[in-house]
Order: C-alpha cells, then sequence, then structure tokens
C-alpha cells in the first residue's frame, strides 16, 4: 500500500476513533428506533424516514448492530462504524469535486454524486453542502475542452443519485407517514427559531435520568387506572425507550389524536411529552402543536411533570365496558 | 488417412463437463427433494416459510449488489483491460505476425455474408497470416449458394458442417476448431464488424500477459444501437456488461463468462480444453468457466466488435431465453461436484461464479415475485405483509429496492457515458422494463431447460446495410 492510501485509508478511521470516543453515537436516538425497527413496529418505520434530523442511512448503519450485538458493544461498534462512514463519505464527496474540477474524470464525478447521494441520508447537517456541490457538478464540466460538450451526460450522472435519494425519501414518507414532505417540515422558521433559542440557552443543571421519568410515570398512571396505555412522543421517546420493556409505553412519532382514540378506545390514554429543547424542538409534535408542553392540546389535560418531561392524559368518554364496572364496582360497595 | 474431427469430443470424453445430460440422477434427485422440502413446509408452516425464503432472497440480493459495486470499483483500475495504441501496434512493424484462424459459423443468414467477408477483409493483418473459415451446416443452401457465388480471397474457406444433433453453434465450432491452422484463433458471428486492429491487438495482449492468460476477449456493442428503444436498452447494457463490468471481473482476476464472439484464444489451449461444448446453449458461458477451472485466465482487451442489437421483442425474448438457459445449463454442469469445483476454482473464483452464473437467473427468477409483492403492498397494504418482512429484513429489503435497483440502472448509465452513448441515457432510465422482458425470458429458459434443454432458437440477423 503505498503513502497516500495509507493515509486515505488511516484518516478517516483516526477521526472516527477520536468522534466515537468523544461523543458516542452521533444520534442518540437510533437504539431507540432500531429496537422499533427489529420489532417491526410502526412507529419504528416512521422513526426511519420521518426526520430530516435523524436520517434512514444513519439507523440502517447501525441496525445490524442493534439486531446482533448486546447494547453496550452495539453502541461502540456502531458509533466507531457510523462516523468512519460519515468521515469517509465526506472525504469521498470534497476530494471527488476537488478531482472533478482538476482532471474532468468520470470516475470522480460519480464518486461525488454517489458520496453526496449517502450523505444526503445521513441527515440535515449535511444536506446544504450536498446540495451546493452536486449542482455544481455538471457546470464544473465546462472546466476541461472534453467534457465540455458533454453537460447533458453529467447532469444525468452528477444529479441523478442525489434526486433519487430525495425522491425515495419522499416517497417512502407519502408511503409510511401520508405526507410525503413529513420529514422536512420541521425545516420552518418557527422551528428552527424555538431549536437556536434551545441551543443557546444552557443545559438544565440536575436533569433526571429518562428512565427513572419513566419508570415514575409508569407508577403514577399504574395508580389510576388498570386500562392506562402511555405514548411516548417523538425521537426523544425513542431514545427514552430504548431500554424499557414495560407494555404500558408505546412510541409514538406521528401524533393523531383522533385516531388513537378511535383505535385504543376504552383505555385511558396518556401522553407524555418531552421538553423542547435541543434536537426535539423539531419533533413533530411542536411543529403540529407547537404549545402542546406548555398547554397541551384540544383534550390533553396535564397530569404531571416528571423530569423534562410532562404527562397529559386524554380527556374522552367513558366507554360502555367501562361503565358497566364503575356501576357494578358501585353497587358492590 | 486424416482423423475425422469429432464435434462432441467434450461430451465423449468428459462427460462430467458436458451439458449433454442437464441433471445427473444426484442433482434430480437434490432438486426433488428441495421442491418437495419447500412444499412441504409451505404447507404446514406457511408464513414461517414465506418468511425464510424472503429473508434469503433478501440476503442474496444484498450480496448481488455489493458484488456490483466491487466490479465496479475493479473497473476503475488499471489492469482491468489491456490497452494497445495505434503506436504501440506500429513499433511492433515490420515482424512476422502469427497465423490467426477466424471461425464464422452461419446458419441460414446469406445476406450478412458480403458483409463479414468485407470486414474479415478488412482487417488490419496480413492477408496470408489469415485463416479463414465460413461454417456453414451442410444443408443450409441459400449461405452456401451465396458463398460460392463471392470471390473468396486466398485463406478464405468454406467448411461444412455435417447436419447432425444437437445442431448448434459449438458443434460447428469445434469443426473448424479441428481444421484451424492458427496459432490464435478468434470467433465472429455472422453480422460482426470487428475493428481493423483486433487481431494484432490480441496478439500483443497475448504476447504481453502471463503464459496462463489464454483468452482475450473484445468488447461487444452495436451498430444499429439507436434504432428503437428496446435497441437503446441493449445496447446500455451490452456497454455496462463489456465495458465496464467484464474489465471488472478481470481486474479481480475472476472466472469470466465469455461473449458469444470476438473472443480470441491460443488455439493449442483451446484444443486442450475440447473446444466448446456442443451441447451447452451458451457455450461461451461455459468454456469461460472451464478455462477458470483448468487454471487458465481470461482478460479484456480494449478493442469493439460492432454487432446487430436484436430490436424486436419476439426474436429478443427467444435469444435471452437460450442465453438464460445456457446459464442453467452452465450452473448445474459446474455444481455437479461443487467440492471439486471449490478447489479447482478457489474459494474466490467460486464465489464469482456463484455471483455470476447463479446470480443472473436468481434475479430473472425471484425478480417477479418481488415485484409482485411490492405492487401488492404499494396498493393494497395488506395486514399481514408485518409477518412475512420481520423488521431487519424490511430494512434490507427497502433498501435492495430502492438502491438496488438504482445501483444497477445507474451502472447502465455510467455504460452508456463510458462508450459516449449520452444520447441513449434517457433510455437507460426505464432499464426495470427491460428487466421484467428478462424475467419472462427467465421463466421461459428455466422451463425450456427441463423440456428442451438443446433447443437452439436462432437469432436471424440481416446486416448493417438492412
Amino acid at each position: 500500500m503505498n503513502k497516500t492510501r495509507l493515509i486515505r485509508f488511516f484518516t478517516p478511521v483516526l477521526l472516527a476513533c477520536a468522534a466515537a470516543f468523544l461523543y458516542g453515537l452521533p444520534d442518540a436516538a437510533l437504539p431507540g428506533i432500531c429496537k422499533e425497527l427489529v420489532a417491526g413496529t410502526t412507529a419504528g418505520r416512521q422513526a426511519l424516514v420521518g426526520s430530516c434530523w435523524h436520517a434512514p442511512l444513519s439507523t440502517l448503519i447501525y441496525l445490524p448492530f442493534a439486531w446482533a450485538l448486546p447494547p453496550v458493544f452495539a453502541e461502540r461498534a456502531g458509533s466507531f462504524l457510523l462516523w468512519w462512514f460519515y468521515f469517509a463519505a465526506a472525504s469521498t464527496l470534497l476530494a471527488g469535486f476537488v478531482g472533478w474540477c482538476i482532471n474532468g474524470k468520470t470516475g470522480h464525478l460519480v464518486r461525488t454524486a454517489s458520496a453526496g447521494a449517502l450523505l444526503l441520508l445521513c441527515g440535515a447537517v449535511f444536506i446544504p453542502v450536498v446540495c451546493v456541490l452536486v449542482l455544481l457538478l455538471p457546470f464544473a464540466g465546462f472546466f476541461h475542452r472534453e467534457t465540455r460538450r458533454r453537460f447533458f451526460a453529467w447532469v444525468f450522472l452528477g444529479w441523478l443519485p442525489v434526486g433519487y435519494a430525495a425522491g425515495v425519501w419522499i416517497l417512502l414518507n407519502a408511503l409510511i407517514l401520508g405526507d410525503g414532505l413529513f420529514f422536512v417540515r420541521s425545516l420552518n422558521r418557527e422551528t428552527l427559531r424555538r431549536y437556536k433559542v434551545a441551543q443557546s440557552q444552557p443545559q438544565r443543571a440536575g436533569r433526571l435520568p429518562d428512565a427513572y421519568c419513566l419508570g415514575e410515570a409508569a407508577k403514577y398512571v399504574d395508580d389510576r387506572t388498570e386500562y392506562g396505555r402511555i405514548f411516548v412522543l417523538g425521537y426523544a421517546g425513542l431514545r427514552a425507550l430504548a431500554a424499557n420493556v414495560n407494555p404500558l409505553f408505546t412510541p409514538n412519532l406521528d401524533l393523531h389524536l383522533d385516531s388513537i382514540r378511535d383505535a385504543y378506545k376504552g383505555q385511558d390514554l396518556y401522553f407524555l411529552v418531552p421538553r423542547p429543547q435541543g434536537l426535539a424542538c423539531t419533533e413533530s409534535v411542536f411543529w403540529r402543536y407547537p404549545d402542546i408542553y406548555t398547554h397541551g392540546a384540544e383534550r390533553l389535560l396535564f397530569a404531571k411533570s416528571f423530569g423534562e418531561w410532562h404527562l397529559f392524559q386524554l380527556v374522552q368518554a367513558p366507554s360502555q365496558e367501562q361503565l358497566d364496572e364503575w356501576k357494578r364496582s358501585r353497587n358492590n360497595k | 488417412m486424416t482423423q475425422e474431427p469429432d464435434p462432441l469430443e467434450l461430451a465423449h470424453k468428459r462427460p462430467q463437463w458436458s451439458a449433454v445430460r442437464p441433471l445427473t440422477g444426484l442433482q434430480k434427485a437434490g432438486f426433488a427433494l428441495a421442491v418437495a422440502a419447500v412444499a412441504a413446509s409451505a404447507w404446514f408452516a406457511p408464513v414461517a416459510t414465506a418468511r425464510y425464503a424472503i429473508a434469503v432472497c433478501t440476503a442474496v440480493y444484498v450480496a448481488l449488489m455489493l458484488y456490483k459495486f466491487l466490479i465496479l470499483h475493479g473497473a476503475s483500475t488499471p489492469k482491468a483491460i489491456l490497452r494497445f495504441s495505434p503506436e504501440d501496434i506500429r513499433a511492433q512493424e515490420p515482424r512476422e505476425w502469427p497465423v490467426f484462424s477466424i471461425l464464422v459459423p452461419m446458419y441460414r443468414e446469406p445476406e450478412t455474408l458480403p458483409q463479414i467477408l468485407k470486414a474479415l477483409r478488412e482487417l488490419d493483418y496480413p492477408a496470408d497470416r489469415k485463416d479463414v473459415q465460413f461454417l456453414l451446416e451442410a444443408d443450409d443452401e441459400p449461405t452456401l449458394k451465396a458463398a460460392a457465388a463471392l470471390a473468396m480471397p486466398p485463406g478464405f474457406r468454406v467448411t461444412r458442417i455435417p447436419p447432425s444433433f444437437p445442431r448448434t453453434k459449438p458443434k460447428a465450432c469445434n469443426i473448424g476448431l479441428a481444421y484451424a491452422k492458427g496459432d490464435y484463433l478468434v470467433i465472429y458471428d455472422a453480422e460482426d464488424i470487428p475493428e481493423k486492429d483486433q487481431l494484432k491487438k490480441a496478439v500483443l495482449a497475448f504476447e504481453r500477459s502471463p503464459g496462463n492468460v489464454v483468452c482475450v476477449q473484445s468488447r461487444l456493442n452495436f451498430y444499429n444501437a439507436t434504432q428503437n428503444l428496446l435497441a437503446n436498452w441493449f445496447t446500455a447494457e451490452y456497454s455496462a456488461w463489456y465495458d465496464l463490468q467484464l474489465p471488472g471481473l478481470a481486474a479481480l482476476d475472476a472466472v469470466i463468462p465469455l461473449g458469444g464472439t470476438s473472443n480470441h484464444f491460443k488455439t493449442a489451449a483451446l484444443r486442450e480444453l475440447m473446444g466448446w461444448d456442443a451441447y451447452n446453449v451458451t457455450e461461451d458461458c461455459d468454456l469461460g468457466i472451464r478455462i477458470g477451472r483448468l487454471g487458465y485466465r481470461t482478460r479484456m482487451l480494449e478493442t469493439t466488435t460492432w454487432e446487430e442489437a436484436c430490436c424486436r421483442f419476439g426474436p429478443w425474448i427467444k435469444q435471452r431465453t437460450r442465453w438464460q438457459k445456457g446459464y442453467i445449463q452452465t450452473w448445474f454442469v459446474h455444481m455437479r461436484n461443487p467440492f471439486r469445483l471449490l478447489r479447482e476454482l478457489g474459494l474466490v473464483n467460486f464465489l464469482h461464479y456463484q455471483m455470476l452464473v447463479g446470480g443472473v437467473v436468481f434475479s430473472a427468477l425471484v425478480n417477479p415475485v418481488f415485484w409482485l409483492l411490492t405492487l401488492l403492498w404499494f396498493c393494497f397494504q395488506p395486514a399481514g405483509a408485518d409477518l412475512l418482512f420481520p423488521g431487519p429484513v424490511f430494512a434490507l429489503g427497502a433498501f435492495c429496492l430502492f438502491f438496488g435497483n438504482f445501483v444497477f440502472v445507474y451502472v447502465n448509465l455510467l455504460g452508456c457515458c463510458a462508450r459516449k452513448r449520452d444520447v441513449l441515457m434517457p433510455s437507460a432510465l426505464l432499464t426495470p422494463l427491460y428487466w421484467a422482458m428478462m424475467s419472462y425470458s427467465g421463466w421461459r429458459a428455466f422451463i425450456q431447460f427441463f423440456r428442451a434443454p438443446f433447443v437452439w432458437e436462432k437469432t436471424a440477423h440481416k446486416g448493417k446495410s438492412a
């Protein structure tokens, strides 16, 4: 192996080692998403494609680890591989673009376009740079006499992978979530403003662990009803539920109160809403119901606060069975 | 008294390497057992069986997709293809060029005879070093008459193939091989137009390659690429196969399923290999594998032979059926003793073989099932689908559906680009429709393999002027 190849090989490896050591998993929700995907739930499928902040390719790369390894090993191996992938793809994108501009070789164009498509599916962080570089690809062909006349070919080869990747993402959103642009809805001005504000605020000290909060919430609901169910909202919910096996909890990515009420008739439904801070600001629940954390929503009544989570109860008419049971218990008394 | 050549030598001397018996008794029993096991399993536990079958198929798809990446990576390396510039050839002159035998098997194609004659005459190679044989069936009156009417240059001759079973191109080629006088030998189809310096490049390729390189495959492409949509697709496929994938395989030092024409051989090695299997309907693919089994190698040569794309639906289906049937034959022939094949090819080439020969058949046969499942899911989103696609399988399946298919389309686009045929790129985007045709012919081939394994559905060519 020559020197250049060694550098090209080891640089992303070393960077990935450092990043994995310093930051761990690039997306803390990954274990939760993968858990749902392995279980084959709707929430898992929705989580796979439903947000440009928690992008599908990262999940797919992590999935085999989550499936085959115990969580501790999965997180270590997965975070290394993900970081390595990001560094390798980003360096391929940049080197390919520079190479295409300098040499005008088709291989460079193809590498740039392919790396761009892969990075596009790795999350919102990469989207701007990918879009700019890939858009410029066919025009960079004008730098060379032999490539100048084949603009049409470079448009095809350069834009197609990224366009296709975006198209597939849109299609999957339309199929799974019923809204082709669901994954980019959070990129609106209001959400981004909240995100910025939340980012600028200092981290709250003494934050209670999610597992503890969930345990407390479960106890709270169990004390009140035998027919309880708690929907834990958003990717923050998936992150919190990654190690949770209590069947009381159900992850929910796409909150539709009416359909949930219809689907779980006769049950006492609760909703755990994460505090809109950090990436949680971009959750679909907050661009659907901007004030849900503080004020709840229609028919959602605040029940109790558990650390960074607020528990709401869905107010609904009791089912006939519940009414009968209450009548029986009242008569018995 | 000279001994009559035996065109069925391979089948007579090494029947285990010939498709004379498409399936051995053991293979028949194994096949029946596998079908029975799957049927029984599907009867008693249909969901579990379907789930496992889908998981296995998905794993194979993923492997095929990754394999495609590997080949493409190989294609970008310098050793993928042997290149010789006109200067390289000029630097050789003056020199004594070896005798080069050219075999042109023809059957009922009198109209292409003037074209191939002209193309061979114009080959830049000393006239006295060309040993050309037109292999014509003895009962093919029209072509024989057309040949008799033409003035054959010195070194050009007609070899009559006595009518006998099987009536296949490889049988004719074996007779041609027996009468060949050259150190090297090449096959051209009746409608071929090879590039003028191809023979000289082939000689240089052999001389500059290691001794175990006994075959050099030229690139094939079509002169009627823009005739219609089918010709566009066919050209895109050929461009990707001969300009990217086969060079990629050569770079990986893999066994190469040869193309049916423009493969140059060392005659002695070809005789050692006992020529072509007269019973195999893709004798070229089979020969490529046998070359690998004997420890020899094939390399790709940067020179093109222009052919006529079959651009009508019916004949195309027949041609593709023959090719796919031949792949099935070849797979079963060489898998008669998998352990021996593994020993002879080595693990890496054994896997190449499975991917190249088995993978082609597998994709053609299984694709429609998955397309149907996808269509059902898109249209009806049936509730039971979750049971068939557990989480990881669903994720991998979706990955293959959306990205695997795209990779295959993109490879065809790259092929068009490499051939500088940008005008074909929009058609290449519609390649999935072409795959549907391939699946149809694949199933036709699968059925024909059991019902009429030796039937050779001849593709008629009209030549460039038509």
